[in-house]
């Protein structure tokens, strides 16, 4: 992209900028706008200031029985372990070499109350 | 907390431990993860389920973990199946509560506790309520950065949306908020 980003691009990027998250043409590109912009820069401020105020909102506490409550749901098996613990090294290959998709997703099957 | 973190090294070999049989790596990970999972999916559906579908994503993590394939960092993975648990529990909710799409801001975090909720300020009870009405998809990108602050690729990971959406979307749900805030000041 050439230095020729105008507000709306920019904004979009500010908070990228920030934490240093652009790369290249980019980041040459908006730190440009932002050394004769002054609006931009304020918008930059302002998105500080929202995430800090969204960062000091009140958590809910984590339950002090979390992890027992976890262990009680889990099944008494775990699929394909034996297969796995045979042979770890060569499995973990395997898996490497053949992934190409972000998985998690496909195999996802709903968790029983 | 980018890709080079020491902490997902440390994940992987909980991993690799958790995968040989020890049991002891995977409370590792929970403990390690309980926090901004809870965290994450009380933002997402609400306080009112958030206990029970945060544990359920650490089930599902114990039992599909043999299937991650490690294309991403263990966290992007824990996060993407923490939003597939949260969609089932809020699609879930939906059917029974009627519920289209956002939270209420009683579901909110803290929003439950009295103490809290009176000690709680106006300004943090608007944008609470500001939060709560956010689009979900807004809302979790939101609170994926502005919270837990992930990166943007790792947020397009999670999201399964590409880069540019998850700008506008942080773009447009914190315009949406900063409105909400400047109308109540010029109130």
């Amino acid at each position: 992209m050439s230095n020729t980003m105008d507000c709306q691009q920019v904004a979009r990027r500010l908070d990228q900028y920030a934490a240093s998250e652009l790369s290249g043409q980019e980041r040459a590109d908006v730190h440009q706008h932002l050394r004769v912009c002054a609006d931009c820069r304020a918008a930059l401020q302002d998105v500080r200031a929202l995430d800090a105020r969204i960062r000091a909102l009140p958590v809910r506490p984590l339950p002090d029985d979390f992890l027992p409550r976890v262990h009680a749901k889990l099944p008494e098996e775990r699929p394909g372990l034996e297969q796995r613990s045979t042979a770890p090294s060569a499995w973990l290959s395997d898996q490497a070499a053949t992934a190409d998709t972000f998985d998690g997703f496909v195999h996802f099957t709903r968790v029983a109350a | 907390m980018g890709r080079s973190d020491p902490c997902d090294a440390d994940d992987e070999l909980l991993v690799d431990r958790f995968l040989v049989g020890d049991r002891g790596a995977f409370d590792a990970l929970v403990r390690r993860y309980q926090d901004p999972i809870h965290r994450f999916v009380t933002w997402s559906i609400g306080d009112d389920e958030a206990d029970d579908a945060a544990q359920d994503v650490f089930v599902e993590v114990y039992r599909s973990l043999a299937s991650w394939r490690r294309r991403s960092t263990f966290r992007t993975w824990l996060y993407g199946v923490a939003r597939n648990v949260c969609r089932n529990h809020a699609r879930r909710g939906a059917a029974r509560s009627h519920i289209h799409g956002g939270v209420d801001v009683d579901d909110l975090p803290g929003a439950s506790n009295p103490d809290r909720r009176v000690a709680q300020s106006d300004a943090n009870a608007l944008l609470l309520a500001a939060i709560a009405r956010l689009p979900p998809e807004q809302r979790m990108t939101l609170m994926l950065r502005a919270w837990e602050g992930l990166p943007y690729d790792e947020i397009a990971v999670v999201t399964d949306v590409p880069l540019g959406t998850v700008r506008s979307r942080l773009h447009t749900a914190r315009r949406t908020l900063a409105a909400a805030i400047a109308e109540k000041d010029d109130e």
